[in-house]
């Protein structure tokens, strides 16, 4: 068993309901983005293409940030999610910087989105998130233990994203040529694309 | 400690065990209580016009997710957009105002401080009652956003129906002349590509289902497993647009010219290629109608005064629906009764030829090449002559669509260029049936229970498809109204000049100021303004400024004092829609929502999931206060059954006040029975009941023709031509004409050289109005995007210019008009535009702290005036040349 996602970037329209739906359920604090959209453009008008890319940890096969983390609290489940345990990180980014995604975020502060003001939301999930530690995607473990799927698959307005087993994935990845972002790199992740 | 239990022993408890608890309590601040309440309540997303449908998750009265409810056709499948997500931030935000208030500093600008103070809910409510009371109904005008069109509609049964008020002040524009042409080809006010089966859509000027559209969720969802499955995508559009993202083909075009390209298609697919469905021209289209070589009418016969077509196996005219007719003639030129005439289609044919590739490209700037390969597409991909079988009938099938919307709107001869386009629909026999274009409603067979919400065009005596329908029901027949005898209104809008303008009265822009040019001797005194930021979303925020300060008494009913409230008088703030109910929040079902196979007829509650904050009223109370007030509770309440058909039993007889939810539960009664009121709607969210087939595809089973020939818009121009003269008035008659054209748009001509781009803006899917960049969660993406509040400008024209990205410049109009932005340099934009985002920021209410001074208006370099608007629809000319500068 390991856990996996296969992003259809023919459907895809970049619109954000992934990391806006990514913000409510993970309450993350402001310049954190477990998920997010990029966009790029390349060719000259009017042969243009803007090109969209959803973001997220890629969950790695062998995370290079597992291998970095001096207090051990980044780790791999032998369900294939990467995740952090809080309470041993020290916040000293050397995922981050390892990381060949850039999916992962140092929690300076967490004033809040409004200066200071705590909206009653920030305040009942702020326990979630420690101020000087490391944060990124968990696949929605929560979600995942109540038998839902992450919540930017639930959310994708256009069924851009397919949540499993790898294994049972894997036809589906091999149909359509998937493949995965910086392979290069050796870390084998767990999300797929799609052209 | 196990074991010291165990044994029975005295529990001491030591050091290490407190650190242990100190270590997990360290994180779990919040976390580690079981909620006391924890449930999630179906309610009606507000975060556009859309409405999505939503759950919202509360866990001790805290909000804490809101996420698609699958059981509605009000989404992707379970599935919501960004902004829907984000309303949490909406509900909490500090900012918004939740207190009436009333100002102070009796000098209105947005350099004035009001000197805001609070007030009780009694008092603003006595006070705007008064103030109605002592004007003329004409001097009182209701203003409604139409991004908020559901308390606009309860906001128009008052002033309408009941304080008999001609003027609405609509803040933005709606669709304007895409109602019109809609109505006229699709027999609603929105048509949309029947989406699960298109092949092939072009999409001029709009991003339905990439970015924006009504049912922006539902289409996206649609349109990305057509996509999947291999339909193609054209996205038509100056800007790199979402659609453009997702294109297989990208056409840049000029703005303002899409008519010159839409009509090239029409020609190649005609006159080069040979390409149209003869047999829906001759049954469903008025081709065969035989026009008047002298008149340019349609000829008719004398006994009957109907259209008369060619019968071209037995070589005689006909009247159109004579059953004896074996063939009719699409060509051709005849003679009848010594007067010559040719069947419309031969005239268009003959008129497109004008339009080759090459001469458009002069137009466009769309290479010919280009063109060509896009109408062969198109017209290889309609499979002419094809049907498919659904639910055991048989339905014609056109896998192909020419879709318009939002940004042909925004030219002066909106309706020509919608029509144009429309056309290409026509030529290939895509109305209205299987895989083509198709109204939003034009047709209910009702609700299963009550029979309520029933209706479906008719097709008139000169066989035209006719009587449709809109947000809601029965809006009449525009062959009729184009006929009728105009009867002098008071309304400032001039809607008695314009009989096929379904609702934009934008000429009260001009004509409160300027009214003798129009015969307008008075001026509103009092504007009730519903969630509308006239000063930014319209013209020159100068003219909109003076606008505001010649009304004596302005509410302003918002979430937040945007640049606008600056000028009310009174603010009152409207509960959020997380706090409040709303009467059919998707209205009739025709407006908000998409046709096609599989999307439910679909009524979903809009209900408070946590209580008002300070009590704040919804805007549907608001009224109900200020009808009792005034002792108007019959006639409002007469208007409430009107508007939202209520059955007789549960009418409301104006012995007293109804509240919001009584009246909610009249209005669900009457339409989804007895057994499904309030109460069981607030349980269950939705009341659904399938869409048949006969309700989706109107060809086979309505029939009625459209025009290719628009014979009926010169019986509006006779009847306004003479009504004009007579009275002096100074009107634009030309764009009622029969055979549609492409025209320049206001300063389509570079005449002064420097004076060269043409600004044009755009919305993504996230941020539309300065409103939601308040949204700290959407604000954040903004901070991703290097264009969110740049001014976008062509890399070659940047360079040409010598400008540089991130260059502050400085953009001005021929006429003065100008603002301040920072460059960003994109291969993503036409060479002769600069793109901004939205058009209408740089807010400058200091209330609004996130959105102030960002971003670019182009609404402020456009003039106020009579010439930008087209005169049948209200559609608002937005082209502009600017001069731009480095500072």
């Amino acid at each position: 068993m390991r856990y996996a996602m296969v992003i259809d970037l023919k459907r895809c329209v970049g619109c954000h309901a992934c990391v806006t739906a990514c913000k409510a359920v993970n309450s993350t604090p402001p310049g954190d983005l477990r998920a997010y959209v990029l966009r790029k453009e390349i060719g000259k008008f009017p042969d243009t293409k803007r090109i969209v890319l959803p973001m997220l940890c890629m969950h790695c096969g062998d995370p290079a940030c597992v291998k970095v983390c001096p207090t051990g609290a980044t780790i791999k489940r032998d369900d294939g999610i990467v995740c952090i345990d809080k309470n041993l990180c020290i916040g000293c980014r050397a995922c981050a910087t390892a990381c060949p995604y850039n999916v992962r975020f140092f929690i300076k502060s967490n004033n809040g989105y409004y200066n200071g003001h705590i909206t009653p939301f920030e305040e009942l999930n702020a326990g979630k998130h420690s101020v000087g530690v490391m944060d990124k995607c968990d696949f929605c473990l929560e979600r995942l233990e109540k038998g839902e799927q992450p919540v930017c698959v639930q959310t994708c307005v256009t069924k851009a994203r397919t949540f499993g087993d790898l294994d049972e994935l894997m036809p589906l990845i091999r149909s359509r040529n998937g493949y995965q972002l910086r392979a290069e790199c050796g870390t084998d992740p767990s999300v797929y694309f799609l052209d | 400690m196990a074991n010291s239990q165990e044994k029975g022993e005295e529990k001491t408890i030591n050091h290490e065990e407190e650190r242990e608890v100190r270590n997990n309590m360290a994180n779990s601040f919040g976390v580690n209580t079981k909620p006391k309440e924890d449930v999630w309540i179906p309610t009606v997303c507000n975060m556009c016009f859309c409405n999505c449908s939503i759950l919202v998750h509360r866990v001790d009265g805290v909000i804490t997710e809101i996420k698609g409810n699958s059981e509605s056709s009000y989404n992707a499948d379970g599935g919501i957009c960004g902004k829907a997500h984000s309303g949490i931030m909406l509900h909490y935000d500090p900012n918004r105002i939740t207190k009436p208030m009333k100002r102070t500093n009796p000098i209105k600008g947005i350099d004035q401080d009001p000197g805001w103070v609070e007030i009780s809910w009694d008092e603003a409510l006595d006070t705007i009652a008064e103030k109605i009371k002592a004007a003329e109904p004409r001097e009182v005008a209701t203003g409604l956003s139409v991004a908020s069109i559901i308390g606009g509609l309860n906001n128009m049964a008052f002033f309408a129906g009941t304080l008999h008020c001609p003027n609405v002040v609509i803040s933005d524009i709606c669709g304007a002349a895409i109602h019109l042409a809609s109505d006229l080809q699709n027999a609603a006010a929105n048509a949309c590509p029947d989406y699960k089966y298109n092949k092939y859509l072009i999409q001029f000027g709009m991003q339905a289902g990439t970015a924006t559209r009504h049912g922006f969720t539902m289409i996206a969802v649609r349109m990305a497993e057509a996509r999947a499955n291999g339909a193609k995508l054209v996205a038509v559009d100056p800007h790199m647009s979402a659609s453009a993202e997702k294109a297989d083909h990208w056409l840049p075009i000029r703005p303002g010219t899409d008519a010159a390209l839409a009509l090239s298609m029409a020609n190649v697919l005609v006159n080069e290629l040979d390409i149209y469905d003869r047999e829906f021209l001759k049954t469903r289209t008025n081709s065969p109608y035989l026009i008047n070589a002298d008149t340019q009418r349609i000829l008719r016969d004398k006994e009957q005064n109907l259209p008369l077509v060619w019968d071209s196996v037995e070589n005689c005219a006909k009247v159109f629906n004579d059953p004896s007719i074996k063939d009719f003639a699409l060509l051709g030129e005849y003679e009848v009764d010594g007067v010559k005439c040719r069947p419309s289609f031969q005239i268009l044919k003959e008129h497109l030829k004008t339009y080759t590739p090459e001469y458009a490209e002069k137009i466009t700037t769309i290479p010919a090449a280009k063109t060509r390969l896009v109408a062969k597409e198109f017209g290889e991909a309609a499979c002419i002559g094809s049907t498919i079988t659904i639910d055991g009938k048989v339905i014609p099938y056109r896998p192909v669509a020419a879709d318009t919307f939002s940004g042909i709107s925004r030219h002066k001869h909106a309706l020509l260029s919608h029509l144009s386009i429309f056309l290409l629909n026509t030529l290939v026999g895509s109305q209205n049936v299987c895989g083509g274009m198709i109204g939003y409603a034009p047709r209910a067979l009702g609700a299963p229970e009550t029979g309520a919400l029933a209706w479906e065009p008719e097709v008139n005596r000169d066989g035209y498809l006719d009587y449709v329908s809109s947000l809601l029901p029965g809006l009449g027949s525009h062959y009729g109204k184009a006929k009728e005898d105009i009867v002098g209104d008071d309304g400032l809008g001039l809607m008695y000049l314009m009989p096929l303008n379904k609702s934009e009265q934008h000429f009260i822009y001009y004509n409160q100021l300027y009214g003798e040019k129009y015969g307008k001797d008075y001026k509103l005194k009092v504007f009730y303004n519903y969630a509308g930021n006239n000063l930014k979303n319209w013209g020159n925020n100068d003219h909109m400024a003076e606008w505001f300060k010649s009304i004596d008494f302005v509410v302003s009913v918002d979430h937040w004092l945007n640049d606008s409230s600056y000028f009310a008088d009174i603010f009152l703030p409207e509960a959020d829609y997380l706090e409040r109910f709303d009467i059919m929040p998707n209205a009739a079902m025709g407006h908000h929502t998409i046709n096609g196979m599989g999307v439910k007829w679909c009524i979903a509650v809009r209900q408070p999931v946590v209580p008002a904050k300070d009590n704040a009223l919804s805007a549907t109370e608001i009224i109900i206060e200020l009808a009792d007030r005034m002792g108007l509770n019959k006639e409002f309440q007469a208007a409430m059954n009107w508007s939202w058909g209520i059955k007789p039993e549960y009418a409301m007889d104006g012995s007293r006040k109804f509240t919001i939810e009584e009246m909610y539960d009249r209005v669900l009664k009457s339409i989804c029975g007895e057994e499904h009121g309030l109460d069981w709607i607030m349980e269950h969210g939705v009341y659904t009941w399938p869409k048949k087939v006969e309700e989706v595809y109107l060809w086979p089973f309505i029939g009625g023709r459209i025009s290719v020939y628009y014979d009926f818009f010169l019986d509006a121009k006779e009847k306004i031509g003479s009504f004009v003269r007579e009275n002096n008035i100074p009107w634009e008659l030309d764009d009622y004409q029969p055979l549609l054209e492409w025209k320049p748009c206001s300063e389509y001509e570079v005449t002064i050289p420097e004076y060269d781009l043409l600004p044009i803006y755009y919305t993504n899917s996230v941020q539309v109005d300065s409103w939601l960049i308040e949204n700290p969660w959407l604000n954040e993406l903004n901070s991703m995007d290097p264009y969110a509040f740049a001014i976008e400008i062509n890399r070659a024209t940047a360079e040409a210019k010598g400008l540089k990205d991130f260059d502050k410049v400085r953009l001005e109009t021929t006429r003065g008009y100008s603002g301040e932005g920072y460059l960003k340099l994109t291969e993503g934009i036409h060479p002769e535009c600069l793109g901004v985002h939205s058009g209408c920021y740089n807010t400058q209410s200091k209330y609004m702290p996130r959105s102030r001074k960002k971003g670019f208006a182009i609404s402020n370099l456009i003039p106020v005036e009579p010439d930008r608007l087209c005169h049948i629809t209200g559609a608002y000319e937005q082209c502009v040349r600017v001069k731009v500068t480095k500072i």
